[in-house]
């Protein structure tokens, strides 16, 4: 069930919502709640992969219980640590790389067979991490051994970051499950945090998907020219960051309504004045989880050689690469990735005298290209874009060009206005009372609800809705 | 700090109290259909569960209380934004505002396939002894006249009925091109088509007939209308229905955005004897017993001007023949010396049928779409004196030419 859909708003939300407040009286009533209706909201995607999802849970559970037992024996704990991994990432690679590793053999040996074709748990990558991350949590003693199993299933399938994050580490969540408080307060950021979101992924995001769909199925037949190569690329890049960091706030916002509080997930990445700066901004749970529970017991930056710092680095961006999906393509972006962060960090780049438009149109880039290979499901796709990026038609403009450009405008214009950091610093302008504060403040009430209403008008017509990181 | 906070939830009690309010109302105007499509969904054993939950999802979606208000309000949104393409490139504004169906065309409509079809039915139908015409309604794109703003994505329907006609010639296959001659209608250009909908005016269909009856009685010397009685409008009705219809590119986007259309509805004067059958397969959908043609042909509750515009149910277009149906048989029983012809047809033929049927002793109409027989034996041995192709240049598609 997408958030941005007209069955989880005027349904699930408020029958999810009403059922848990009105067991507000009882803790442990409301987890149960919560965790009722986050399986029912991911059985309502494909109900038998809830035993996917339950089996993960329980494996994990009975690992976090056996750490637990093996607390003082170092080694028998890393021998759970290990088998913990190959269960999950067992599970994770039977769904979702058993099928493009079957095909890469059978490529490279040339045999003819058929690959079978394994339907993916949706969110499958969120959920593994998540669970991993409690049983790497107990075992680096970061929290404790969760006695209860059904408050580690709510941490694992708690339905607003179950299907496309953020990656909450266990430690984050442990002390909330039991001790949240709901208040007024949470609840009307929760609500209004959601809202944003929502426009942000119903007005923008989906927008941008249209533009950029249509300008790369059209580049699949003939090369397009310059500027509209360079228009898609753009819409995608708007597309990918606002599809995301949308969920990433509706996730966050229904959070809050229910008395957590997730972690952001984004930090203004198209600000961004290098690739290292991009990543600590982009999907920032994603990184933080490959750094804590990968990066850092490699030995992270701090080795005794620069070798030794270039494998971790691109263990790392290999397997970020191979988290976003199934293909070589996917590999090679993480090493695309790995490149401009072991250059930046070979250079020193971040401490060059380098003016800061340089840096950022250098950022912007990287970015957008990685992006051009991130969308494309083939190197051949990916190549035929370049090309059309780089002069492969022989023509610059396009009709369609002026025509996306003049249709979608005022989208390009807050989509661009939004990926500057303009809300903090409104926000930080209406608590220090600046002049003027007074009637940001009476138009921030009706602004959220006219973008509620717009954006539900929008789901009525059935409008253009993909969700890129259910692919995950 | 406070005021921020209290800010948000005074904003987030009015989106709450519209969540509740919009989520009860829809479960309690949605249920009784939602109930069905779910113990419908269930009760199918061969549905996959990802198809039933779909499925309701679908269901909750179309059954959305208030819809056409929404559709009202992004119309507002699309109209404030100046748009001229809306619903993901597939409705276009010409540059006199009216709407159209667009689409992305990635190459150049291939006819040759529909066009071996129409020349093997044109055998079929010479051996039965029936004349074989296509007829080709006028397009809504009309070449030097609908103009759109630049890049605006519009197929080049007039390129594909250029190459299916210059086939047909080719291949001998007799045609009208009505896109030939409607300047001289004297039907003003506005109103050849509606503006909210991809049909032509109940006005241009009549014209279409009278086009048609012309070219019957003087390229095939078959006498439909020697005195010139049933194709004179004059001898019609002409019921105006001033800013009362939306059609089905209308209902897409709303009124505020794609405006309202006046329709003419037009039904003879003279007493006519009309019964009609009509039905999508085994389920008898349409059975109407002799009767004047505003009784029997026309669905005279689609008229009623206190439905909503917006419902596909007000649709006056289809109250003529009560819509489309995969098979229609009218018999006129004030001409029952008269000829049997056949439309295989799209929705077009609709009014262009019912009119004709003043002409003819029987008039039969076959849509591809839903018909489940063989068109080829239908023209085989329904021994009819006429069978016409009636489809529009958007649908010249192979889902329209299901025929070999």
């Amino acid at each position: 069930m997408l958030f941005s859909s007209l069955t989880f708003i005027f349904i699930f939300l408020p029958l999810s919502l009403g059922l848990y407040y009105l067991f507000s009286f009882h803790k442990g009533l409301k987890n149960v709640i919560l965790l009722l209706v986050s399986l029912f909201f991911y059985a309502w995607g494909e109900p038998k992969f809830v035993f996917v999802l339950l089996a993960s849970i329980l494996a994990n559970y009975i690992y976090g219980l056996l750490l637990g037992y093996f607390k003082e024996q170092r080694s028998l704990a890393k021998g759970v640590v290990v088998l913990m991994c190959v269960t999950n990432l067992g599970i994770l690679y039977v769904y979702k790389y058993l099928a493009f590793a079957l095909e890469s053999v059978y490529t490279l040996f040339g045999i003819s067979s058929v690959v079978p074709s394994i339907a993916l748990p949706i969110g499958i990558s969120f959920f593994t991490f998540q669970a991993m991350s409690y049983v790497f949590d107990v075992y680096y003693d970061t929290a404790n051994v969760q006695k209860n199993p059904f408050y580690l299933a709510l941490y694992i399938s708690f339905f607003p970051q179950l299907v496309a994050g953020p990656i909450v580490r266990y430690s984050t969540i442990e002390p909330q499950i039991t001790q949240r408080v709901e208040s007024m307060d949470k609840f009307g950021l929760g609500v209004c945090r959601f809202v944003t979101g929502l426009g942000k992924k119903v007005l923008i995001a989906n927008n941008m998907a249209l533009i950029a769909d249509n300008i790369y199925s059209l580049n699949s037949i003939e090369i397009v020219p310059v500027s509209l190569a360079w228009l898609g690329a753009a819409t995608y890049a708007l597309q990918i960051f606002f599809d995301f960091s949308a969920y990433s706030d509706m996730a966050i916002g229904l959070g809050l309504m229910f008395g957590f509080k997730l972690n952001e997930n984004f930090n203004y990445p198209y600000v961004a004045k290098s690739a290292t700066d991009f990543w600590r901004r982009w999907h920032i749970s994603l990184s933080n989880w490959f750094k804590v529970y990968l990066y850092i017991p490699l030995g992270g930056s701090r080795v005794r050689s620069k070798d030794i710092m270039m494998r971790n680095l691109l263990i790392v961006w290999l397997c970020t690469g191979i988290w976003h999906g199934s293909s070589w393509v996917f590999v090679f972006w993480g090493v695309w990735n790995f490149l401009f962060v072991l250059i930046e960090k070979i250079t020193d780049f971040e401490n060059l005298e380098i003016p800061n438009w340089a840096r950022h149109v250098y950022a912007i880039l990287f970015f957008t290209l990685g992006w051009v290979l991130f969308r494309s499901e083939t190197f051949a796709v990916a190549s035929r874009y370049f090309a059309a990026m780089f002069w492969g038609n022989g023509h610059f403009w396009s009709d369609y060009t002026g025509m996306f450009l003049r249709e979608y405008f005022v989208f390009f214009l807050v989509a661009i206005a939004l990926c500057i950091p303009m809300a903090p610093r409104m926000n930080r302008f209406i608590v220090d009372k600046k002049r003027g504060a007074a009637v940001l403040q009476a138009v921030y009430p009706v602004w959220i609800v006219l973008l509620f209403v717009v954006s539900v008008s929008y789901l009525v017509v059935g409008s253009y809705n993909p969700f890129i990181y259910f692919n995950f | 700090m406070n005021q921020f906070f209290q800010t948000r939830k005074v904003a987030a009690t009015i989106v709450l109290v519209g969540i509740i309010v919009l989520g009860l109302t829809n479960m309690v105007y949605a249920f009784p259909v939602l109930s069905e499509v779910v113990r419908t969904a269930f009760a199918d054993d061969s549905m996959a569960m990802r198809s039933k939950i779909a499925t309701i999802e679908a269901s909750v979606e179309e059954e959305f209380f208030g819809k056409n208000m929404f559709i009202e309000g992004y119309g507002l949104v699309q109209s404030v934004l100046g748009k001229q393409t809306i619903k993901e490139f597939s409705i276009a504004k010409d540059e006199d505002g009216n709407l159209h169906y667009v689409y992305f065309q990635t190459a150049e409509a291939d006819v040759t396939g529909i066009g071996e079809a129409t020349v093997s039915l044109a055998e079929v139908a010479e051996a039965a002894g029936a004349e074989f015409l296509c007829l080709m309604p006028p397009s809504k794109m009309i070449e030097g006249e609908t103009t759109f703003e630049a890049g605006v994505p519009v197929p080049d329907e007039n390129a594909a009925t250029d190459d299916f006609l210059a086939y047909l010639t080719e291949h001998e296959v007799d045609h009208i091109d009505l896109r030939e001659g409607i300047a001289e209608s004297g039907i003003p250009s506005e109103d050849w088509f509606y503006s909210t909908d991809h049909h032509w005016t109940t006005q241009t269909a009549f014209w279409g007939f009278t086009q048609l009856v012309a070219y019957l009685e003087s390229g095939y010397g078959i006498s439909l209308d020697p005195d010139g009685f049933y194709t004179d409008l004059a001898h019609y009705n002409q019921i105006l229905y001033e800013d009362d219809y939306i059609g089905s590119l209308g209902r897409e986007v709303g009124a505020v955005y794609g405006g309202v259309d006046d329709f003419t509805l037009i039904y003879p004067k003279f007493t006519t004897s009309f019964s009609y059958f009509a039905t999508n397969g085994d389920d008898v959908q349409i059975d109407m017993a002799a009767d004047l043609f505003e009784r029997s042909l026309l669905a005279v509750d689609q008229l009623n001007t206190d439905l909503d515009r917006m419902e596909a149910d007000a649709d006056k277009y289809f109250a003529y023949l009560w819509g489309d149906y995969g098979y229609a048989s009218i018999a006129n029983d004030e001409n029952e010396n008269g000829i049997r012809v056949l439309f295989i047809k799209d929705s077009y033929g609709v009014p262009l049928a019912a009119f004709c049927a003043t002409t003819c002793a029987e008039v039969d109409l076959i849509d591809p779409r839903w018909y489940e027989g063989s068109i080829e034996d239908a023209v085989a041995a329904g021994d009819y004196d006429a069978v016409v192709v009636c489809v529009s240049a958007p649908n010249l598609t192979e889902e329209f030419f299901t025929f070999q």
